[in-house]
């Protein structure tokens, strides 16, 4: 489904040169759920954003649903995404200024779908993650919880093949980031692939294989079994 | 979708109430500016496009040379309308408009003075369209001596439209009223109160009109057949010329030439003796004010939009990751302001409907509400908006749309401003625009003001003008005027024909070798022997008239210094003769010497350079129409109840048309005057929208600022010092939007003021005066906001970062 062969990413600015991503190749396939792990700084979020089609790479192939999406321009690059990427943050990123609804309606706007059939499947999301009550309210009248769930809905609301999550944990409490973690399981289970950046073990826990990076190079790719143990005693 | 982008725009509103009302009300400023020039526009370009045949209908120019000199006039000559007609098949119709000054109406009680009386063919009818309130088009001008009145003159002489058959004396003569059309709207050059049959004044000079072809007095318009091009007659009229206009013109010397222009368009033409003309320029200004208006406005709307876009930089990022294209967000943004801008649009009908009262006097117009939706006006007023819309919203729009999600959406992103080098250019723009409009103000101003405090060269103050209308006797004149003498109040009168400031008879002089070689044409006037101490005009050679001198009445003139140098005589004018009174032979009937020259005094208006004059004395059995009275400065209300009261004693049916000389002077000034005080109004509009924007700019600028404030406050910073790194950042822009408007200013006002005979020399006053408020209005509003911001607790502005 993904597979990335030598991905480098250089940031330039006048003076200085940083590469945040260095000859970076794996792959995934459909269906995994895959963590992405490291310290600060190191290309996580880099890789995540040239993954989900929202950056292009400096070098390197990027080979997305069996095409080379590398040099693909902005507006080849929205179309691709729309249609299958959905995108959880870690700051939840929803419109202030739109309801519950509307911010869980947006993907299928953009994808052109009619407002019946808009409202089916919103409907049938808010339901299916227990936010239905709230469809009226505002982001800002909401939990940290609360706005996270209506992330996921507005992540998956158009189904898509692959939803990237950007530590979707890091401004939630355990139980809510349990809840939400749960949520991820869940749908990885009905078959969505799940890339997910994160600090927490714990949440990498849920994960099937960890791909570690350190100063923009992968250091090690494991299966998360290597270390459910400590993973289970953090809980 | 749309619905979506108006959704989220109404609720960032509803969020932002502070730069949603900054935004709307400065939109709907600008809009309603534009709206009330648009109104004002339209309706300067709508002249005479009422009749039903205006695309077929011309007036005629001539182009008259006499001695070498060339004379373009709007007024042609009796027999060239029906001559035209006879020669050219494609010719329809012609008519002619003759008009009158003082023209003495009687009604059973009471006399009136009237100079909107015209007289015309009795196919006028068919021709241009009235609207007929009582009669019939058909026959109503047919008969020497028929009238046809204006609702309101009707009203005037009888309270009554129903007069058809009554009757009035006109010069004595009686007419009699065959119809009653509508008053005549305000977009016509042919305007009047009553049409007269052009067959009485025929009539009043000859049966044969033919005879006329030396005089132009009246105006010609001629009616093409539709279809029929203008220049099959223009490009033919050689053979025309040979047969009619020659053998006139032979008599001394002249030629002519004759062009036509769209009855529509000869409002702008610069003819000389036009009807009701204005300046092409005048409008061009009006819109460029209009746009001005609009781009100040829109700027502020981009100003803000930018500057706070990164408030809006995450929702962009997820709508882009929700899917959104550029374009998407584009159109998203471009929705949004015309959003605001609808809003906008509607206020400002709300303030047009308040605003219109005022604009009505400011533009002496009398325009209605209901105006903005006839023919093609309200279609203008959307497309205002729209242009307004998309002018604000276009640049946010683009900039916003090019944002990268991967760079927004990063928990640690800062909410930075759009680009602050557009923002700071655009600041300047309308710094520019308002101190070049300031500029402008001011030296309109101080041009009308030169006008009015110019040295004409006599004395015109404190001078009024008693017309007597048709009271033509002079015995009764005089003992008037020994009366008069008897107030102390009264310093001195004359009598005169025609009164300074206003217009002047031209006549034709006959060339003999004497005259040098620049003969040709003077102007003139029939004055008494007080003329010249009357006015305090200067004799800087020969003598005055002597009353009762027989040799002085109608053969002695004194001419002005221009008239000497034009007929080549310079020092040496007295004892010389002119010529002139030509009859239809071309022999001239009357000599007259030259008994004094005066100095030059600017004896018409300001509007033309001084020309020669001749002033002589009248005849024994001539008639005085004025009597001019000087008074003691600081008595006018007195006076003019004292003449008043006289003028009854003496005419008891007469209503008295007292008025001050010094009108006639500035009347042709009156467009400009209209045009400086709309120039004005607008002008503190546009400093007012400049500061509203630079008001919202700097509160979210030092709002932004906040943080760094309180560090420097912790640091030792005093408020001066904090005052001052703001002045700094906004002086500067200020001071290039002072470098760019001053040359750009400086040319084009001096261009304008070139195109005055009489103008002003340029000076920096204005220029400064403007910078000054440009400069005020900046430090006002930047220290309000800085002081403000200053004044927070360090400790607390810190923390709420």
């Amino acid at each position: 489904m993904i597979k990335t062969n030598n991905l480098t990413k250089i940031f330039r600015t006048e003076e200085v040169e940083t590469t945040a991503l260095n000859n970076v190749s794996f792959e995934i396939k459909e269906g995994e759920f895959v963590a992405i792990m490291g310290p600060s700084g190191c290309g996580k979020s880099t890789l995540l954003n040239i993954l989900g089609l929202l950056d292009n790479p400096s070098e390197g192939d990027y080979n997305f649903l069996g095409t080379n999406v590398s040099g693909h321009s902005e507006k080849q690059r929205a179309n691709l995404r729309k249609k299958n990427i959905g995108f959880v943050f870690q700051n939840f990123n929803l419109i202030d200024e739109l309801s519950v609804y509307e911010n869980v309606e947006l993907p299928l706007i953009y994808l052109g779908y009619s407002s019946s059939e808009r409202r089916k499947r919103v409907e049938e999301v808010l339901n299916t993650m227990q936010i239905m009550h709230r469809k009226n309210h505002f982001p800002l009248q909401l939990s940290g919880g609360q706005q996270q769930r209506v992330a996921v809905c507005r992540a998956v609301v158009a189904k898509p093949h692959i939803i990237l999550a950007d530590e979707p944990t890091g401004n939630l409490d355990s139980t809510h980031g349990d809840e939400v973690m749960n949520m991820l399981e869940e749908l990885n289970k009905n078959g969505t692939t799940i890339i997910m950046v994160t600090h927490s073990q714990r949440d990498a826990s849920y994960a099937q294989r960890i791909i570690r990076l350190f100063d923009g190079q992968i250091v090690t790719e494991d299966k998360t079994t290597d270390f459910v143990l400590t993973a289970v005693s953090e809980k | 979708m749309i619905q979506n982008y108006l959704l989220t725009a109404w609720r960032n509103i509803l969020r932002n109430k502070l730069y949603a009302a900054i935004n709307i009300f400065c939109l709907s400023v600008g809009i309603t500016g534009a709206i009330l020039i648009a109104m004002l526009l339209n309706h300067e370009m709508s002249f005479d496009k009422y009749h039903n045949n205006y695309q077929d209908l011309y007036l005629l120019n001539g182009e008259y040379t006499i001695g070498g000199s060339t004379d373009h006039l709007a007024i042609t000559s009796t027999p060239l309308g029906p001559a035209l007609k006879d020669e050219f098949s494609e010719i329809k119709e012609y008519i002619r408009f003759r008009s009158y000054m003082n023209l003495g109406v009687r009604t059973e009680s009471t006399e009136f003075i009237e100079d909107q009386f015209l007289y015309t063919d009795s196919t006028v009818f068919d021709v241009f369209s009235y609207t007929f309130v009582a009669g019939a088009p058909q026959g109503a001008l047919a008969d020497p001596r028929t009238i046809v009145l204006t609702r309101s003159t009707a009203k005037k002489y009888f309270g009554t439209t129903d007069v058809i058959g009554k009757s009035l004396r006109i010069n004595q003569d009686p007419f009699l009223v065959t119809a009653v059309i509508e008053d005549v709207p305000d977009n016509t050059i042919i305007r009047f109160d009553a049409l007269l049959s052009i067959s009485t004044s025929e009539y009043a000079y000859t049966a044969d009109p033919f005879s006329f072809w030396n005089i132009s007095t009246l105006y010609t318009f001629i009616q093409m057949h539709e279809g029929q091009n203008i220049d099959a007659v223009l490009d033919n009229m050689d053979f025309f010329m040979e047969k009619y206009l020659k053998p006139a013109g032979e008599m001394f010397g002249a030629t002519a030439k004759f062009n036509a222009v769209p009855v529509h368009k000869a409002r702008f033409q610069k003819v000389p003796m036009s009807m009701h003309t204005a300046s092409k320029t005048s409008l061009l200004i009006l819109l460029v004010v209009a746009i001005f208006l609009v781009v100040i406005a829109a700027v502020n709307y981009t100003n803000l939009a930018t500057a706070r876009a990164g408030l809006r930089a995450r929702e962009i990022g997820v709508r882009k990751v929700s899917g959104a294209t550029a374009n998407q967000i584009i159109w998203q943004f471009l929705s949004e302001s015309m959003l605001v801008a609808i809003f906008s649009f509607l206020l400002s009908m709300l303030l047009v409907e308040i605003l219109l009262p005022g604009f009505n006097m400011l533009a002496e117009k009398s325009f209605v509400i209901q105006d903005l939706f006839n023919g093609n006006i309200f279609i203008q007023i959307l497309l205002i908006t729209l242009i307004t819309g998309l002018l604000a919203g276009a640049y946010p729009a683009f900039y916003l749309s090019s944002l990268q999600p991967a760079n927004i959406l990063k928990p640690g992103h800062q909410k930075r401003s759009g680009p602050a080098a557009l923002r700071k250019g655009l600041v300047i723009l309308q710094f520019a625009i308002s101190i070049m409009m300031v500029a402008g103000t001011l030296t309109v101003r101080m041009q009308l003001n030169y006008i009015h405090n110019k040295d004409l060269g006599m004395n015109v103050q404190d001078r009024l003008v008693l017309n007597l209308g048709n009271n033509l006797n002079n015995e009764k004149l005089q003992q008037l005027e020994n009366e008069l003498h008897q107030n102390p109040m009264i310093l001195g009168t004359t009598k005169t024909s025609s009164i300074p400031g206003g217009g002047f008879n031209t006549v034709a002089i006959s060339s003999e070798a004497d005259f040098g070689n620049n003969d040709g044409k003077i102007s003139v006037n029939i004055v008494d022997q007080r003329f010249l101490d009357f006015f305090e005009i200067d004799l800087i050679d020969g003598r005055n008239f002597i009353k009762d001198q027989a040799s002085d009445q109608l053969t002695a003139g004194i001419i002005n210094q221009t008239a000497a140098d034009y007929l080549g005589w310079h020092d040496n004018a007295i004892g010389k003769t002119i010529k002139w009174y030509f009859d239809d032979e071309g022999t001239p009937h009357r000599t007259v010497k030259i008994i004094g020259v005066m100095k030059d005094h600017n004896y018409a208006n300001l509007e033309a350079p001084i020309t020669p004059l001749m002033l002589y004395m009248p005849g024994e059995d001539d008639n005085w129409r004025n009597i001019l009275i000087h008074f003691s400065p600081g008595n006018k209300d007195a006076v003019i109840s004292f003449l008043d009261q006289k003028t009854k004693e003496f005419y008891p049916d007469y209503i008295p048309n007292i008025y001050f000389v010094q009108e006639g002077f500035y009347e042709s000034f009156s467009y400009q005057e209209k045009l400086g005080r709309i120039f004005g109004v607008f002008a503190i509009v546009c400093i007012f929208l400049s500061f509203l924007g630079l008001f919202g700019l700097s509160s979210f600028m030092t709002e932004q600022r906040k943080r760094e404030v309180g560090i420097r406050k912790v640091l030792g910073a005093t408020g001066w010092g904090i005052l001052s790194l703001f002045y700094r950042e906004f002086s500067m822009l200020i001071l290039i939007a002072i470098g760019l408007a001053a040359p750009i200013s400086w040319l084009l006002l001096d261009w304008w003021l070139k195109g005055f005979v009489y103008h002003t020399t340029m000076n920096p006053m204005p220029l400064i005066t403007a910078a000054s408020i440009a400069v005020a209005v900046t430090f006002l509003t930047v220290s309000y906001h800085t002081l403000r911001t200053a004044a927070i607790n360090p400790t607390e502005s810190i923390r709420a970062d």
